[in-house]
């Protein structure tokens, strides 16, 4: 049996593993080790050992529960209202302007948060009361949520980059950066969606209140500086490469720490429950992150990703047909296979092969995110929508997704503009004043 | 409420006070983290005096942290699995899917945990140190040991619950969790 034949059958097992639900992270465990035993038996124990202790003593990784805590400590201070709040007072007048403040609080708290149910449940427990005291459809209102949310791991800071950042080992920071005006796009072209479908059906998103006055606006957005404080202090931080990014995300904590104290929001109870979210999603990450470092020497040994290489170089595509294929293949895998599952068990597969091929890592990362976006609002495992469910009860499933579809296309209108547009990813990262940590 | 669903309502209680505190320990950490991080970009930036080996330290911080998060992470249902043959199969399925997955996922972690103690055993004689400040790692191989040792024990609880209640609609360690 060839070295290919062991890594399609273990290929196959670990899809049949995921299958009956055992989570990610050990099945690639499992996967990576057998595999690794039956190529190389000496050196299979030992590097399980190394592997799962190596993984978790990179200090780059620490930038993971900073992060996450820093979302968390916003959502007890309040930002998320401020912001939400700052949004209204600019596009509430509108007819479908309520789903795009939410939109832009989204995209607003995403700069604070790096997880996307995070953006989708603190901004939907803001939003959602007012677009139903509104009337707003419930089918756009709880669309706009599960979509602003998606927000949540594109635009910096972003627990989907740093982890395609540490298996490609690809600068964290440059990844932020470029993440930042495919993020905004997104967001524009989500509230385009809005517009349009507020022009043909005026009754899901009727006009909510009277246009807010100047002072008024300028209030609210006085109440937003600690946001525009903790996000210039970051992403901005990392920009100018003042301090790496592991450094940015536990200034923004402290930041965001001494932000909720002044606000006297601070609580132990909720301090306590932010630490120990933060630590859930710290295991999350590191299971799989752990899995695929014992999944990847095994995939490596195969020659899986060399064969893949070879083949798909003889249908003569070119960069821009693989892309394509690579692309559509993963929107689909989306639409049964969790986001983070989907990152890292195709990148130790196709990282190679899109090497050879000259795709800019960075811009693929983005590219890759946004397929992730797509994934967490596809029916039938699209878990923002589940997320949003359990903040709006009332509302049918069926009418959520069909909520959904003109963000889902504005999803892959995006994706479709940065694969002609590389330069909307790659500008940022290629001004940078240091190449970022 | 029946004699053996107290028992059962009982191990899930007493499994998750156990991960409950290593919940809090692991929230130390974290808390960690964010300070020593902190402190390291105060003396590198304002003081001008960078913390020789911080990095070490906030390595080593962070592995603890993650050992202390497994078996809670397992509990609160946050590591992440494809969960398509729920919808498919519904619960006639999935009680004999999740035995062999618990029973896997026990295995795989017997064998991380085997080999982390080895490599812990090995310890300076392997050149196990970290890199600026060559701390022994030997003690964090076991925490890291551990720490799977109680996601280990974890899924074994989830193992016996489930088969206790094998024909029940619903399984109680997911509804718990």
């Amino acid at each position: 049996m060839s070295n290919i034949d062991i890594g399609l059958i273990g290929l196959a097992v670990l899809l049949l593993m995921l299958a009956i639900r055992m989570p990610v992270g050990l099945s690639m465990m499992i996967v990576g080790f057998a595999g690794h035993w039956f190529l190389n038996l000496r050196g299979a124990l030992p590097s399980l050992g190394t592997v799962v202790l190596s993984t978790t003593m990179q200090e780059a990784l620490a930038i993971l529960p900073l992060f996450v805590l820093m979302g968390n400590l916003a959502g007890v201070s309040r930002m998320s209202s401020d912001l939400y709040d700052a949004a209204y007072a600019w596009v509430g007048h509108f007819r479908g302007g309520l789903a795009s403040a939410t939109i832009l609080g989204c995209a607003g708290f995403s700069a604070l948060s790096g997880s996307s149910l995070a953006s989708a449940v603190t901004m939907g427990r803001v939003a959602l009361p007012e677009m139903q005291r509104y009337n707003y459809s419930d089918k756009l209102a709880t669309g706009a949520i599960a979509a602003g949310g998606t927000l949540g791991i594109l635009i910096p800071p972003s627990a989907g980059f740093v982890i395609y950042a540490i298996l490609t080992e690809e600068s964290i920071g440059r990844l932020f950066m470029a993440g930042v005006l495919p993020g905004l796009m997104l967001a524009g072209l989500f509230i385009a969606a809005i517009t349009l479908l507020t022009t043909f059906k005026p009754e899901w998103g009727p006009a909510a209140a009277v246009r807010m006055d100047w002072s008024g606006r300028g209030r609210a957005m006085v109440r937003a500086i600690p946001i525009m404080i903790v996000i210039t202090a970051t992403i901005g931080g990392i920009y100018f490469g003042i301090y790496s990014a592991t450094e940015a995300a536990a200034i923004g904590c402290l930041l965001a720490f001494g932000f909720a104290l002044w606000r006297r929001s601070l609580t132990w109870a909720n301090f306590g429950q932010a630490l120990m979210q933060t630590l859930s999603s710290t295991s999350t990450a590191f299971l799989i992150l752990i899995g695929a470092f014992v999944f990847l020497p095994f995939i490596s040994l195969s020659g899986i990703p060399a064969a893949l290489f070879e083949l798909l170089s003889g249908l003569n595509l070119g960069k821009t047909g693989i892309l394509i294929i690579v692309m559509v293949t993963l929107v689909m895998l989306g639409t049964f296979m969790e986001g983070f599952a989907i990152l890292v068990l195709t990148l130790p597969l196709l990282e190679p092969m899109l090497r050879g091929f000259g795709v800019d890592m960075i811009w693929y990362g983005v590219m890759m995110v946004i397929v992730l976006e797509m994934g967490l609002i596809s029916p039938p495992v699209g878990i923002n929508v589940f997320v949003v469910k359990s903040i709006a009860g009332d509302v049918p499933m069926n009418d959520i997704f069909k909520g959904i579809v003109p963000f889902w296309f504005a999803m892959a209108l995006a994706l479709a503009i940065l694969m002609v547009l590389p330069e909307i990813a790659l500008f940022l990262p290629n001004t940078m004043v240091r190449g970022g940590g | 409420m029946s004699e053996p669903a107290k028992t059962i309502d009982r191990a899930l209680g007493v499994t998750d006070g156990a991960v409950g505190v290593l919940g809090r320990l692991g929230s130390v950490a974290v808390a960690a983290l964010v300070v020593m991080t902190g402190v390291g970009v105060f003396f590198r930036y304002v003081l001008n005096d960078p913390l020789n080996g911080l990095g070490d330290i906030v390595g080593l911080t962070l592995s603890l942290s993650v050992a202390f998060s497994l078996a809670y992470g397992a509990r609160r249902g946050a590591h992440v699995a494809v969960d398509v043959l729920n919808m498919v199969g519904g619960r006639i399925v999935t009680r004999w899917t999740d035995v062999l997955v618990r029973v896997l996922g026990i295995a795989i972690i017997a064998f991380a945990c085997y080999a982390l103690i080895r490599n812990g055993m090995c310890g300076l004689l392997c050149a196990f140190t970290t890199s600026s400040l060559s701390i022994s790692h030997e003690p964090f191989y076991y925490a890291m040991a551990f720490g799977f040792a109680t996601y280990g024990v974890v899924l074994l609880v989830e193992l016996i619950v489930g088969l206790a209640q094998f024909r029940r609609d619903v399984d109680p360690s997911e509804k718990s969790s």
